[in-house]
């Protein structure tokens, strides 16, 4: 017999410790894992006093880098929030190719940073006839694309055309205005609009205005795109990176300081982060929230950010039973039955509070749709109901309702988004609101969203530099993304008013009058308004960002 | 001989066959469609109502499969909505890193499955044991990704010992190569190396207790040989069976830990695909890993009838 193995011998196998000291080790953990478990469940708390909520007033895009303090060479990786999808000003759809096409595809103008337009491929801004329908666009000479083709009137107005009539087009909608293009000369470009339309500006300096090669559109552009700008594309794999290497035919190659950029998608935010504080990545967009405030101090980052252009809040359903753009069937809900009801359920929301929890302070809180960082923001366009759940309650009282009124709330499975939720949820449950979490994937929520299949929906808009990009898809009763089934006449008339003239000062007052409106029907209550946080690390300078949230990378260089 | 390899074949189609139906069925099921995802925040309905036509998505399911099915058997597995690209280039581009991580993680798992099992056993009672018990109810309780988390944060951020993402080929860098593995194969292998040291330690108890043993030790064996020639060697079999089982568990792990690290591979493209509904891809992922499987399972039954005579006569042993 092997007395090492035999469970009867004087080496056999033993318990480590006697039973009563095993019962209290089982006590303890468990009450230890209680303890824990519950300490995540508490009501929502007022914050007021322990955030510091001005910590990011105002913006920091950066700044670029002084030649004396870089060296020539290098390659900057850049960790991508999210797969750009494909390399086609045409046909891209996602937000984060913009940051590749900043280096790689130049626009006609670009978004300075106080909302302004500066031109980069034209010489000098547009000049608009007294009709407001003619554009001439004068552009400069001795830019070239990176295939060798020379940047001419005739290539720019070929590039319009493609984005106005390519089949599947995503610019169309925005070229809408533009009834033809014409090149009057070698280097002068005239667009010929059929109304007045105040967003064009604002829409040449993004992905329509980016003129591209006339021979790579010939072929399959999204496999070998060919633009004008710092950067040529080398190569990418798909949904995990792509490859720049510098441009020896852009105009001002002496300016650029790096031989290469490497972006790589790293969709999770702590992995990103990480992968900045240790030196594998030099630039990360989209850093969490949560971080914000410790990122101002830490040593290793340097935190760029500017206030979104769009906003977070809840679409809710009033008339859409089938489809964008059916005829209106009023929706069988209790939120639908009455403005009122909508009214209350906006007063009912601590929206600083709910930022403060959630975010940090880093968020701020929204009332509407025009942001803060557009030239369009007044006191008006600001106005935020007051936050009075009693006010509320006393509202539904005078509706007659009872409470508690029970709300679904479709939302995104993102960190931010089901964090918030939870929070609503608390929150508007002091003021007699029954708040019914449903959790969905991004692709069934859009699509939920479009057919009607919903109640209400936690759903944001990215922004656009024109507020119009940001209301009239929505609001407008003809809008193609008319969720929400609002039809009125009234918002019909100012949205067509808001765009029939290029004077500031009267749009931001037309826009005063919409937001005002906005508060009284609350087909969506806006609640928060993000910030774009992007770091950059220790080892370089140079990289910039500016109020549409597009990082440059082009300019930037590896410290010396 | 024929019949038996002309009736495994007529399974492997069939087989292949079904998949194909249940995985069309499957993503179509979900609302949404490549169409909505392509178009992006621009949900102009005239630009959704092109990418379906180009897609073939407003024909009949069943016209959408014969087409598909007709593309399949002559190798074209189409192309991804999302990127543009055809899909046996995504798939080729990502096959080879999952197949990285995964042998490195079999390999590293079974090392440490074995090293830990052979302990336990062999110092029974003693704090050896105790520790492997511990470090294996860990590995099977621990989720893998939060695991992964937690050590990008320290290991990679904090103290810069391993690079926190990313995949290198080992054509460019061997020794980057395996840096960026190892991290994802370590901790993706917890569980199974929880299991296998769990099997070792049993069997390894169970050798160590006969006879067989007991009459090397009589002989003078020294320690070393009596555990490693005479008692592991009987333990090995049931390790590789249970890698076997596990292997399954190791491709959708790899999904997660893809995604985290920031590894090229065909898991994180399967997710991805889902995510974006993008058919092409999907469909192509899970047939080309079916028929993986399947070309497997084939090459085994044929080896087992080579093995054993018996098998090829008449399909069954006795």
């Amino acid at each position: 017999m092997n007395l090492r193995t035999s469970p009867y011998g004087k080496n056999r196998a033993q318990p480590p410790f006697r039973r009563p000291v095993r019962q209290a080790v089982v006590v303890a953990a468990f009450a230890a894992v209680s303890a824990l478990v519950l300490s995540g469940c508490s009501p929502v708390e007022s914050t007021a006093g322990t955030v510091d909520e001005t910590l990011f007033a105002g913006q920091n895009l950066g700044a670029t880098a002084a030649a004396a303090d870089v060296s020539v060479g290098g390659t900057l990786v850049f960790a991508l929030s999210n797969d750009p999808g494909v390399l086609d000003p045409t046909f891209s759809n996602a937000i984060v190719g913009k940051h590749i096409f900043a280096s790689m595809c130049e626009s006609l103008y670009t978004v300075t940073g106080d909302g302004g337009f500066a031109p980069v491929l034209a010489t000098e801004a547009p000049t608009i006839s007294d009709d407001g329908l003619t554009y001439t666009i004068p552009l400069r000479e001795d830019a070239v694309f990176s295939d060798g083709e020379p940047l001419t009137a005739a290539s720019v107005v070929a590039s319009i055309e493609r984005n106005k009539t390519a089949e599947g087009s995503l610019r169309a909608s925005e070229l809408a205005a533009v009834e033809r293009a014409e090149a009057t000369d070698e280097y002068t470009v005239v667009l010929h609009l059929s109304k007045v339309s105040a967003p064009l500006l604002s829409v040449l300096a993004d992905r329509p205005g980016m003129p591209l090669s006339t021979n790579a559109m010939a072929g399959d552009f999204g496999a070998a795109p060919s633009c004008v700008g710092p950067f040529r594309y080398d190569s990418s794999i798909a949904q995990t990176s792509v490859e720049l290497v510098k441009d020896p035919n852009y105009y001002d190659a002496d300016k650029v300081f790096l031989d290469a950029i490497s972006f790589r998608v790293i969709t999770d935010a702590s992995v990103r982060l990480a992968n900045l504080r240790s030196g594998d990545v030099q630039v990360a967009d989209r850093l969490p929230a949560s971080q914000a405030a410790a990122l101002l101090e830490d040593k290793d980052v340097e935190l760029l950010y500017s206030t979104s252009l769009g906003y977070q809040g809840v679409h809710v359903n009033l008339a859409n039973t089938n489809g964008v753009g059916s005829d209106p069937v009023a929706v069988d809900t209790t939120l639908a039955s009455d403005p009122r009801v909508r009214q209350a359920f906006s007063m009912a929301i601590d929206r600083q509070t709910l930022v403060d929890t959630v975010f940090d302070g880093a968020f701020l809180p929204a009332c509407g749709p025009v942001s803060p960082a557009t030239e369009y923001a007044s006191e008006a366009t600001q106005a935020c109901p007051e936050f009075d759940p009693e006010a509320a309650k006393a509202l539904l009282d005078e509706v007659g309702i009872a409470t508690p009124v029970p709300v679904t709330l479709s939302v995104q499975a993102s960190e931010d988004a089901s964090r918030y939720a939870q929070a609503l949820q608390s929150n508007a449950a002091d003021a007699g609101f029954d708040v019914t979490i449903n959790t969905l994937d991004f692709a069934t929520v859009t699509s939920d969203q479009k057919i009607g299949n919903f109640d209400a929906t936690l759903l944001g808009w990215a922004g656009r530099t024109d507020p119009d990009g940001s209301i009239a898809p929505f609001f407008l009763s003809t809008g193609s993304q008319n969720y929400t089934g609002y039809h009125s006449e009234e918002m019909d008339a100012l949205l067509a008013d808001s765009v029939s003239t290029t004077d500031i000062a009267e749009r931001t007052e037309t826009y005063a009058q919409i937001v005002e409106l906005l508060q009284e029907d609350n087909p969506y209550i806006y609640l928060y308004r993000e910030r774009n946080f992007v770091g950059q690390g220790t080892s370089t300078a140079g990289v910039i960002t500016d109020p549409t949230s597009v990082v440059n990378v082009s300019f930037a260089g590896f410290l010396k | 001989m024929l019949r038996f390899l002309s009736i495994k074949l007529f399974h492997a189609v069939m087989t292949l066959l079904l998949v194909s139906i249940v995985v069309f069925i499957g993503i179509r099921l979900l609302p949404g469609d490549p169409a909505q995802i392509m178009a992006g925040d621009n949900q102009d309905p005239a630009v959704i109502a092109a990418y379906r036509a180009e897609l073939g998505l407003d024909q009949p399911m069943v016209v959408q499969y014969w087409h598909y099915l007709v593309d399949l058997v002559t190798g074209n597995l189409g192309m991804s909505s999302s990127s543009g690209r055809p899909v046996a280039e995504m798939i080729a581009q990502t096959l080879p890193v999952t197949v990285q991580l995964a042998a490195i993680t079999i390999v590293l798992s079974v090392v440490c499955g074995l090293a830990f099992g052979v302990a336990a056993a062999y110092w029974r009672g003693r704090w050896p044991e105790w520790l492997s018990n511990g470090i294996s109810l860990l590995g099977l309780s621990i989720p893998n990704f939060w695991l992964a988390i937690l050590a990008i944060v320290y290991l990679a951020s904090a103290i810069s010992w391993l690079p926190a993402s990313g995949f290198v080929p080992f054509a460019t860098d061997p020794g980057g190569w395996f840096l960026h593995l190892i991290m994802p194969a370590l901790i993706l292998g917890t569980s199974l190396c929880a299991v296998v040291m769990r099997q070792t330690r049993s069997n390894m108890i169970e050798a160590l207790g006969s006879e067989y043993v007991l009459a090397s030790r009589v002989k003078g064996a020294g320690e070393p040989r009596v555990v490693v020639v005479h008692a592991l060697r009987n333990s090995i079999i049931v390790v590789v069976t249970l890698v076997g089982l596990h292997a399954g568990a190791l491709l959708s792990g790899a999904a997660v830990i893809e995604q985290i690290f920031g590894l090229p591979g065909v898991g994180r493209l399967a997710v991805n695909s889902v995510f974006l509904r993008d058919y092409a891809v999907l469909q192509g992922v899970v047939m080309v890993s079916a028929a993986v499987y399947v070309v497997i399972n084939l090459a085994v039954d044929l080896l087992y009838s080579v093995i054993d005579p018996r098998i090829r006569v008449s399909g069954r042993t006795a």
